[in-house]
């Protein structure tokens, strides 16, 4: 789950709790039309209604349990989630060789690599250069459409310059060996400190 | 801001969780004619049956309530730090903040006559907008701005972007709630 996504969540929540504790506060100084203050918080219109579906009174509630309880199961499983882009997962090389594999007699199996050894490899041709301490990539989206997402940390007396030439030529090769061309490409650098300083 | 509201998310799912399954456990529980589980369901009935809604608890309860969602709206819609600056060597390249706000904070200490200084970078449109506190002389502060400008252009950051220098006499202690680098 994004970070926008969980803040519009709250932005509900937000909204929500709001709203409640306004009207609630009206309705409880009896200035709400319809809505008796001094009536018990469980009046009599409401036990009547229960009473009156019963069985199915005890069916809703359980529903609602089961429904509730399936919302918090599948909200815990999207924040516990960490990765924020979906990753490639195997890539089938017909997809990237397309037409000559296709016009050519079907051959029979198909090759697969995982995306993320491909991202690994692109890792470890980023920090050849002195100036990269640590590159960290993640191959998002599909075949037809790779996004990048390159994190870099960088030596504090880094030339972003050149970086940006040593990322390029990078991709440039990470495109000729698997033929996948990113359609989207970005690179979020941190630069580390010169030597140790006191930072509060 | 990000990390709290990750973690409020996961308690809100744990919550929903559990109340869900506790809802079912005591339906289950009055369908089987059983005994209340864990809720104390006739002592609630007579307190739900019992407090009105104009009894001070009540509204204080509903106070508390509106409040604590004005406060989570007022967290949510207030603009928060960036967590990373565009920059304008290429497309799609960004600088995360803190380390650009160290790696000014660092060059504006290494002008000589400044004690110590800090950096706080935030995004203004396209650019971005810095803002350096030193404590030092004030006649500095012209080299301040200037390395920091070079360190600017460095890093990626336009030349027309907003820089402001304030000079803090020593004596006077600087802002705590930026990075600070002190020698």
């Amino acid at each position: 789950m994004t970070n926008s996504a969980i803040r519009v969540l709250w932005t509900a929540v937000g909204l929500a709790l709001t709203a409640i504790g306004v009207v609630g506060l009206i309705a409880s100084l009896g200035h709400l039309a319809g809505v008796e203050n001094e009536a018990p918080l469980l009046w009599s219109g409401l036990l009547r209604t229960w009473r009156d579906l019963d069985p199915w009174g005890l069916v809703i509630l359980g529903v609602l349990g089961i429904l509730v309880a399936w919302l918090g199961s599948r909200l815990l499983g999207r924040v516990l989630r960490a990765r924020r882009y979906p990753v490639l997962g195997e890539l089938d090389l017909r997809s990237v060789t397309g037409q000559t594999a296709a016009a050519g007699p079907a051959l029979p199996g198909a090759t697969r690599v995982r995306g993320a050894r491909l991202a690994r490899g692109l890792e470890r041709d980023l920090a050849r250069d002195p100036q990269v301490r640590r590159a960290s990539v993640t191959l998002a989206g599909t075949a037809p459409r790779p996004e990048l997402w390159i994190e870099l940390q960088l030596t504090s007396r880094a030339g972003l310059a050149t970086v940006r030439e040593h990322v390029a030529a990078a991709v440039e090769r990470f495109r000729t060996t698997t033929g996948l061309v990113p359609r989207r490409l970005e690179v979020t650098a941190r630069i580390d400190a010169a030597d140790p300083v006191r930072v509060h | 801001m990000r990390l709290v509201n990750r973690l409020a998310a996961l308690l809100l799912g744990c919550a929903l969780l559990g109340g869900g399954l506790l809802l079912i456990v005591e339906v289950l529980a009055v369908a089987l004619d059983r005994g209340s589980v864990v809720v104390d369901r006739a002592g609630w009935y007579r307190t739900l049956t019992g407090t009105r809604l104009e009894d001070p608890w009540v509204r204080t309860g509903l106070v508390a309530t509106g409040v604590a969602g004005l406060l989570i709206l007022w967290g949510q819609l207030v603009r928060w730090k960036p967590d990373r600056l565009p920059t304008r060597l290429a497309d799609g390249w960004h600088l995360q903040r803190r380390s650009v706000e160290r790696q000014l904070a660092t060059a504006a200490n290494a002008v000589p006559g400044v004690e110590s200084a800090s950096a706080r970078v935030r995004r203004e449109g396209f650019g971005w907008r810095t803002r350096i506190r030193a404590v030092g002389d004030t006649s500095v502060s012209m080299a301040v701005e200037f390395t920091v400008r070079r360190e600017l252009e460095r890093l990626g950051a336009s030349l027309h972007d907003h820089v402001g220098v304030e000079m803090v006499p020593s004596g006077s202690r600087p802002r705590t709630d930026v990075p600070r680098v002190e020698r």
